[in-house]
């Protein structure tokens, strides 16, 4: 068994770092001592410096997107026909996407275990299945991601490793999902990129303003200066001196503004508009390691084809296809897509064959669809295979013969960046180990792994 | 009526200044294991965490001077009474204004979640939880009057709404499951009531899952929660005419099935024995009695009750319960004279304390002015943040220095309304009232419907949203990022009609510097401090003045408490 050495730093060591930190995170590592062991070596891809994961919220409707079937309840315009590559595509739906049919794999095979949103986002997030007596003490994957890759960060790093942008805490879809159990240092970095401007930003203007504030507030606030203040103080501290570094980086409006004509490339959209900042933020390479971008209304249980031939998932597939297409071009163009993953799928898939009575589709676990690029997945493929109502898997397509499931995808998403995905933390709150990925998942599905048919 | 007068009265049984049967227990403790307590904290850092714990607000300056010149002894115990509003008496016209009541009532809402699940009703709610405060009805009745209550509409009748609140949908979300529901004001009350939490062997039996978690429910089976629900079986929960969210509770239902689909959990077995059964003593119906009556007297009639409501306000004041979490009991590990086997040690921190507590509270009519005014005046509460010599993390649960904690979400927004003296307008749903504190809204809606923008940056700082996510008092970047930056914050520091720096500036700058820190941190200025200040108002007085205020909102020592 390999133990990996979590450092214990003393109070002293604290104070003498005080809050710029040797990860230039200028994040305080408040270090719960977790005892954080592998308990098999397995050999990660190490094929990606940052995963982008666009989390389409709601379920979109596999046979309407990337396993899109012919039926009688589906509207001719779709324009579904075969790729270059012998698999269907809607050209009607997605058509700046069959542009770059090239770098995406599309994976048809997948299963959810969850119908119900939050329980589906919660599975999404953080690669385990819903268990209401652990819900606090998981760490999302962007926090893993964090927890782990702080360690290597580079005195030029100012952008936190764990950023997510328009997920919204809502009724239905439940919280976002944070660092669990892990310190603050790996928690999200969270941007409403729906809400006006972003608070990182000291406009022009407010430049000069902001800087004598600041020097004020270091004078001012003898609090701070006191080596005895308690832990959630000298972390708060760490949090706004890092927002101060982010802010004073000459580079941080490159990241954070969005031109005027790149906008509308992307579509003039929330969802365009944080496949953007994912795009810079990916070409700044300051330290954001997973990004969660949330594109929402996936949802349709009524009017999936709209009451105009516009809304449905016409509207979202529109946005979709803009805004992927362009942040496929921009990280082509500058090789960044080698080192970058997207991984782009919702919580669960939708009730497939004829419309219900709202014209929608219901929630549904058996067939679901997902679509990778970028760090070294080979694309023009779509990997796996559903019946011809993509009601279920067929074909798994992969090397193991069952459908792929999200822990599939998590061992996935941390192999290419490094991580063992066998790693466990014993030191839990509640007392139960967390393995990063769970060898056992609900009913009776075990030895999840990365997969490999992805690389090609 | 009877109730009203009986209430009253409890209310009057009030302490005297030297009777607290805390710090026996809490610096006996100590004194046994060599832990040293920090020091008393200072009059300005007791004044503005009692007030901030007691009626969620900070201390105005006047206050603060008053306070802090008073040179009598008993001038803490003076301060804390004078927080808790006075009972009605006959031809009193209202309580009009009692930052006590919306503090507490705020409390309750957010733990009963009433949210926008409930519409209409999350006002009738609220306007009840206020009313049952202000009288002060002991606590085990408010509790039985929410289980046992019954109407034709929620949006009439606000005790209903606690049991509405816990309705479960089909898959489809239209149709209400009426065993999932069951299941859910059973898991919701056992938690809430009793401190413990059902939400694992709601699904399946604790032997072979909980034995590192819950040595009390590694011992417990499934059935024995559909045994709690079933109390609930005739509980007929169900959309008036159809329109949700508007709820009747009756007690027509035809009782709870076996057979029935869940909507959110594995299939129940269709044999098992399910007499309502009360969990955690086996105490059955009394011959003739209502279910949901009698559940509702076994509930608040076991110790465990008395001890979880004592545990929860001890927690919500002092930062950490004497059991942790507090909706974490181990009913196996309670009890120092047997003691669970080991590994297992006893839960509680001090369990002689917590059921000196109880006792108390039950022999007091359940008072939560009472135990609230009791906590507060422990030397306990008042020991300062400070870190004592020879310190370990460990001594957290020695309660040996005050635990240190950001202000709640509605306090930070309310606290900087208070010390810009800009107050923003809050418009109660469904309702022509407006509010100016966070505290005195109905739900999170209020906000939102307000001010959209507003709203997600107190989000931001961790509000509950009745729904899933608890209140949370954990900083992040986006918080501080939005304290530095957001124009929110920067609009409200500027220099503007009534607010506290126009008024200021009519004074001098040594009083302008006092004031701001008598409103922020409830002190005056230290010599430095007062020092840079006045540098800082030197070099061009109003924007001297707004940066000031800025630089005070940004302090930790103005965010935490």
């Amino acid at each position: 068994m390999d133990t990996t050495p979590i450092p214990t730093l003393t109070r002293r060591g604290l104070f003498r770092l005080g809050g710029l930190t040797v990860s230039g995170y200028g994040l305080l590592p408040c270090v719960a001592p977790l005892n954080v062991r592998a308990a098999s070596r397995v050999e990660p891809r190490a094929s990606a410096s940052a995963v982008i994961f666009i989390n389409l919220l709601g379920g979109p409707s596999q046979m309407d997107t990337f396993d899109v079937k012919e039926g009688s309840w589906g509207p001719g315009n779709r324009d579904i026909r075969t790729t270059k590559y012998g698999y269907q595509f809607p050209y009607g739906l997605m058509p700046k996407l069959t542009g770059h049919l090239d770098e995406l794999a599309i994976v048809r095979s997948m299963e959810a275990w969850e119908t119900v949103h939050s329980r589906g986002q919660f599975y999404l997030q953080t690669g385990h299945a819903h268990s209401p007596a652990r819900v606090k003490e998981m760490p999302s994957m962007g926090a893993i991601i964090a927890h782990e890759l702080l360690s290597k960060r580079r005195e030029t790093d100012y952008l936190p490793p764990f950023i997510s942008m328009n997920y919204e805490a809502t009724t239905m879809y439940g919280p976002l999902q944070r660092e669990g159990c892990l310190a603050s240092d790996s928690a999200p970095l969270t941007l409403d990129l729906k809400g006006g401007s972003l608070p990182f930003i000291a406009e022009d203007a407010e430049k000069e303003r902001f800087r004598r504030r600041w020097e004020l507030l270091r004078k001012f606030d003898t609090s701070r200066a006191d080596a005895g203040i308690q832990k959630p103080m000298r972390e708060f501290d760490s949090f706004s001196l890092a927002v101060h570094r982010m802010m004073e980086n000459p580079n941080i409006s490159k990241v954070m503004r969005i031109g005027a004509e790149e906008r509308k490339a992307y579509g003039a959209t929330p969802f365009g508009d944080a496949c953007l900042l994912a795009r810079n933020m990916v070409a700044a390479d300051a330290g954001a390691r997973y990004l969660m971008l949330t594109h929402a209304d996936w949802d349709h249980h009524s009017f999936i084809y709209g009451r105009d031939g516009k809304s449905g998932v016409y509207k979202l597939c529109a946005e979709l296809d803009t805004a992927l297409s362009a942040l496929l071009a921009d990280l082509k163009q500058s090789k960044l897509l080698e080192r970058t993953l997207i991984v782009c799928m919702g919580e669960f898939g939708r009730t497939p064959g004829d419309l219900t009575v709202n014209k929608g589709r219901e929630h549904y676990a058996k067939a679901m669809v997902a679509a990778f690029a970028g760090a070294g997945v080979k694309g023009g493929r779509a990997i796996g295979a559903t019946d011809p109502l993509a009601s279920k898997v067929v074909d798994s397509g992969w090397q193991r013969k069952r459908p792929i499931y999200m822990e599939d995808v998590g061992a996935t998403i941390y192999s290419v960046l490094g991580i063992d995905w066998t790693k466990r933390i014993r030191n839990t709150p509640s007392g139960r180990e967390f393995v990063y990925i769970d060898p056992a998942g609900p009913l009776g599905v075990t030895n999840f792994q990365p997969v490999d048919a992805l690389f090609g | 009526m009877k109730r009203v007068l009986f209430s009253m009265l409890a209310g009057a049984a009030l302490l005297s200044a030297g009777d607290n049967l805390i710090d026996d227990f809490i610096f006996g403790k100590m004194k046994r294991d060599g832990v040293t307590a920090a020091p008393t904290a200072s009059d300005s850092e007791f004044l503005r965490r009692v007030h901030l714990d007691v009626t969620g607000r900070l201390p105005e300056p006047e206050a603060a001077r008053v306070f802090l010149a008073d040179t009598s002894p008993d001038k803490r115990q003076k301060l804390i009474d004078s927080l808790f509003p006075p009972l009605p008496v006959t031809g009193m016209r209202s309580i009009s204004q009692a930052p006590f009541l919306d503090r507490w009532t705020y409390f309750f809402c957010d733990l009963f979640r009433n949210g926008q699940l409930l519409e209409e009703g999350i006002n009738t709610f609220y306007d009840y939880i206020y009313k049952t405060l202000t009288l002060n009805i002991p606590y085990d009745e408010f509790v039985r009057e929410m289980i046992t209550a019954r109407t034709v509409s929620t949006w009439t009748d606000g005790s209903a709404n606690f049991l509405a609140r816990s309705h479960v949908f089909e898959g489809d979300g239209y149709m209400i499951n009426h065993e999932d529901t069951a299941d859910e004001i059973a898991i919701n009350t056992t938690k809430l009531f009793l401190g413990v939490n059902l939400e694992c062997i709601s699904c399946h039996d604790g032997s072979a899952h909980l034995e590192k978690v819950n040595l009390w429910l590694s011992q417990r089976k499934r059935v024995e929660v559909w045994r709690q629900a079933n109390f609930f079986g005739k509980t007929y929960i169900a959309p008036v005419f159809g329109r949700f969210p508007q709820f009747l509770v009756k007690d027509t239902a035809k009782g709870y099935h076996l057979t029935t689909m869940s909507a959110v959990r594995p299939r129940r077995d269709p044999k098992a024995d399910i007499t309502p059964t009360f969990l955690l003593d086996g105490a059955r119906l009394a011959p003739g009695e209502h279910p949901r009556e009698a559940y509702a007297r076994l509930l608040t009639a076991h110790p465990q009750f008395a001890r979880a409501a004592v545990n929860l306000i001890w927690a919500e004041l002092m930062g950490t319960g004497i059991v942790d979490p507090p909706f974490d009991f181990d009913l196996a590990r309670q009890d120092p004279k047997n003691p669970p086997p080991p590994p297992w040690t006893v839960q509680p921190s001090h369990p002689e304390l917590l059921e000196a507590l109880a006792e108390d509270f039950r022999k007091n009519n359940h008072d939560l002015r009472r135990l609230i005014r009791m906590i507060v005046s422990s030397r306990a509460y008042q020991l300062s943040t400070q870190t004592p010599a020879g310190w370990k993390d460990s001594h957290d649960t020695y309660f040996a220095r005050r635990k240190v904690r950001r202000l709640s979400a509605e306090q930070v927004w309310d606290s900087i309304s208070q010390v810009s003296g800009v107050f923003p307008t809050f418009q109660v749903t469904f309702s022509p009232k407006k509010v100016s504190y966070l505290m005195q809204t109905r739900s999170p809606q209020d906000l939102d419907k307000t001010n959209r923008k507003f709203y997600k940056v107190v989000q931001q700082f961790g509000q509950c949203d009745r729904y899933t996510a608890e209140a949370d008092r954990r900083g992040s970047m986006v918080q501080t990022a939005m304290l530095l930056n957001h124009d929110l914050l920067r609009e409200r520091v500027k220099v503007q009609k009534d607010g506290r720096l126009e008024t200021l500036l009519k004074g001098p700058d040594k009083q302008l510097v006092e004031e701001l820190f008598l409103a922020g941190l409830s002190r005056l200025p230290t010599a430095g401090e007062e020092r840079i200040a006045l540098q800082a108002l030197a070099s061009g007085r109003e924007q001297g003045a707004e940066d000031l205020l800025w630089a005070m909102l940004n302090r930790l020592d103005f965010l935490f408490y």
